[in-house]
């Protein structure tokens, strides 16, 4: 089905029953729900009503594709099954203003070799994505070239990424979550399997990116990009198994925690900062986390109440300061935490307050301590000479 | 007679009379034969019904007010095509019940095609039932070049077309939306292209099937060359492929 080169299209678009589109060599086919073409000209001006998909949509390419336009309104909804064999279940492209949430709920399912739901050069998007319901891909939810969300990416239904990433914002886009956190995956009991990569801008008033009740998450948390939020910056919590590194290259400035791991019943892999983290509490947390192989380290600069914070965690790893770390306390080991291979640090520790606060050289301490168990041991100023 | 008697016999008098009156007015009498057939002229409607023939129905002229459906085909079978470049203006504008159209000749390529004005005053501008089925070679069911169109398209049936099931194309207004509960099928199963304004949506609980596997020797609607306006043997033949 396609809908191009018209200037208002009102009532929406509503399957119930099946589309279906074969593939062919032409760029142009294989996608079954078209709105739009592949150039400009091929534009819907102003779309409103949405699209709504209770039924079966079945791609060779794309299931719903919405390319060029300057107003779509009313989002898509999925609570069927899309379908497509290789780029995309749902893509929004090219839209000046898209007005309205893609969610796949109820008994929905995206199915397909390429992404899930992809947004791409879309300056205002209005109303963010939402998955309650299952997605089996190459590559999850992705927003890349330009593209604004304003409001959240939240999953809490079964995500299964099999070649690329589960979420992905690209170094051109943004998501500004206001209110809500701006990427969410909480799913009690659920299962995530593949990346998070962000290399844009994620930005809230309480956490931006949250992980939270999970069963099991298979990938790497990784922020290359610019993370601002008013609660925690990027937090993982409640997790039954975790394999992945948890990681930020770029730049963190959170109220409240920076990079936070706890509660992880089981996690291989490490929490690692060689960005810059700026936070009002700790610059990096790892509580009540038993990483079975993994390391928590910083190589970048920390600049917060405490710069590493571990408590009730067992690490069969190290703990590392190869960056710059500055803060009230440095690096505070408590709650029977267990570290196997101890402590290191070949950076920069400067602690800003507490017991002999000084301005001067001896607030930069270079501290490697003995390879071996470490437990409940407070690294701040009071371990230290001078 | 008492005066309440009287005043009964006042009211169902009166009664009477409004009803004699209404029933004054008789249906307009429709075309409903020899087929195939075209109307240059006016008239009120035409019906083609519990018959088989083997070419066109063409309105180049006016059909109102309709009886109340502009066209109606039912209980036939027509081997040829539908077409409209002239005005339809009725309660609904085209009704295929129970009845099959096959318009699969490179002469008449088009199951119904549509490129006047149809007005639909209170029904659907175009209706096929699910015992009906719409067969075209290049098009099932084609509205162009018509400016307005209105009361919408419904299909519970079969349209087939070799290039759109449905296409609605190089128009001003649509009216009225799509629904589809039947089959649709075409390398685009339903296309609409080029209206300036289309309301109602579309909405499909059945099935619409896009082959796309020949996009390269396909060819599309707007490459259709309609044959002279009146022909009752031919609609448009092939052209160039569309755009992708």
């Amino acid at each position: 089905m396609n809908v191009q080169t018209t200037t208002v299209f009102s009532g929406g678009i509503t399957n119930s029953g099946t589309i279906s589109v074969a593939g062919g060599a032409s760029p142009g086919f294989g996608r079954a729900l078209w709105l739009g073409t592949s150039s400009p000209g091929g534009a819907i001006s102003t779309f409103s009503g949405g699209i709504t998909n209770t039924g079966a949509i079945l791609a060779q390419k794309t299931g719903i594709l919405v390319k060029y336009g300057d107003t779509f309104n009313g989002g898509i909804s999925n609570s069927g099954t899309i379908s497509s064999a290789s780029v995309a279940g749902i893509v929004a492209a090219n839209v000046t203003t898209f007005a309205g949430a893609i969610s796949n709920t109820g008994n929905g399912q995206i199915l397909t070799a390429g992404s899930a739901i992809k947004i791409s050069g879309i300056p205002n998007f209005l109303g963010g994505i939402t998955n309650s319901a299952t997605i089996s891909a190459g590559s999850g939810i992705v927003a890349s070239s330009g593209s604004t969300i304003t409001g959240s990416i939240a999953d809490s239904g079964p995500l299964v990424a099999t070649s690329g990433p589960a979420i992905s914002i690209d170094s051109t886009s943004k998501i500004i979550g206001g209110t809500k956190t701006a990427i969410l995956i909480n799913g009690v009991g659920s299962t995530f399997t593949g990346n998070v990569t962000n290399a844009g801008v994620l930005s809230s008033n309480l956490a931006a990116l949250s992980i939270l009740d999970l069963s099991t998450f298979s990938g790497s948390i990784s922020s290359s990009g610019t993370i601002s939020a008013g609660g925690t910056g990027l937090s993982v919590s409640n997790v039954t198994s975790m394999t992945g590194n948890v990681g930020n290259s770029g730049t963190i400035s959170a109220g409240n925690i920076g990079l936070s791991v706890s509660n992880v019943t089981s996690m291989t892999g490490g929490v690692v900062n060689s960005g810059t983290i700026t936070a009002g509490a700790a610059g990096v947390n790892v509580t009540n986390v038993n990483i079975a192989s993994g390391v928590v380290s910083n190589a970048g600069t920390i600049s917060a109440k405490t710069g590493i914070n571990i408590a009730g965690s067992s690490i069969n790893g190290f703990v590392s300061n190869f960056g710059l770390i500055s803060a009230g306390s440095g690096i505070i080991v408590s709650n029977n935490s267990t570290i196997t291979n101890g402590i290191t640090d070949t950076g920069q520790i400067l602690a800003t307050s507490g017991p002999g606060q000084q301005h001067d050289h001896q607030r930069y301490h270079r501290h490697r301590p003995d390879p071996g168990d470490v437990r409940s041991r407070h690294l701040d100023r009071q371990d230290q000479p001078g | 007679m008492d005066s309440r008697q009287f005043q009964n016999l006042l009211a169902t008098t009166s009664v009477t009379a409004l009803l004699i009156g209404v029933a004054a007015e008789p249906a307009a009498a429709c075309y409903t034969g020899p087929f195939g057939h075209t109307n240059a002229g006016a008239t009120a409607c035409i019906t083609v019904a519990n018959t088989s023939f083997t070419g066109n129905l063409v309105n180049t002229g006016t059909i109102s007010p309709g009886n109340p459906t502009g066209i109606l085909i039912s209980g036939s079978t027509i081997t040829g095509a539908v077409s409209n470049t002239g005005t339809i203006s009725a309660g609904s504008g085209i009704v295929i019940k129970n009845s099959t159209i096959t318009a699969q000749t490179v002469l008449a390529p088009i199951g119904i095609d549509d490129r006047g004005l149809l007005v639909a005053t209170n029904g659907l501008g175009i209706s096929i039932d699910n015992q009906s089925k719409v067969l075209g070679s290049a098009v099932g069911v084609n509205v162009e070049l018509t400016g307005t169109f209105s009361g919408g398209l419904s299909n519970s049936g079969v349209i087939l077309g070799s290039n759109q099931g449905i296409n609605f194309e190089l128009l001003t207004l649509v009216s009225g939306g799509i629904t589809n509960s039947g089959s649709v099928s075409g390398l685009f199963g339903l296309q609409v292209d080029s209206v300036s304004t289309f309301t109602g949506g579309i909405t499909n609980s059945g099935t619409i099937t896009g082959a796309s596997t020949n996009f390269g020797a396909g060819a599309s609607s707007r490459g259709y060359r309609r044959l002279p306006a009146g022909s009752a043997t031919a609609a448009r033949s092939r052209g160039a492929s569309p755009r992708a």
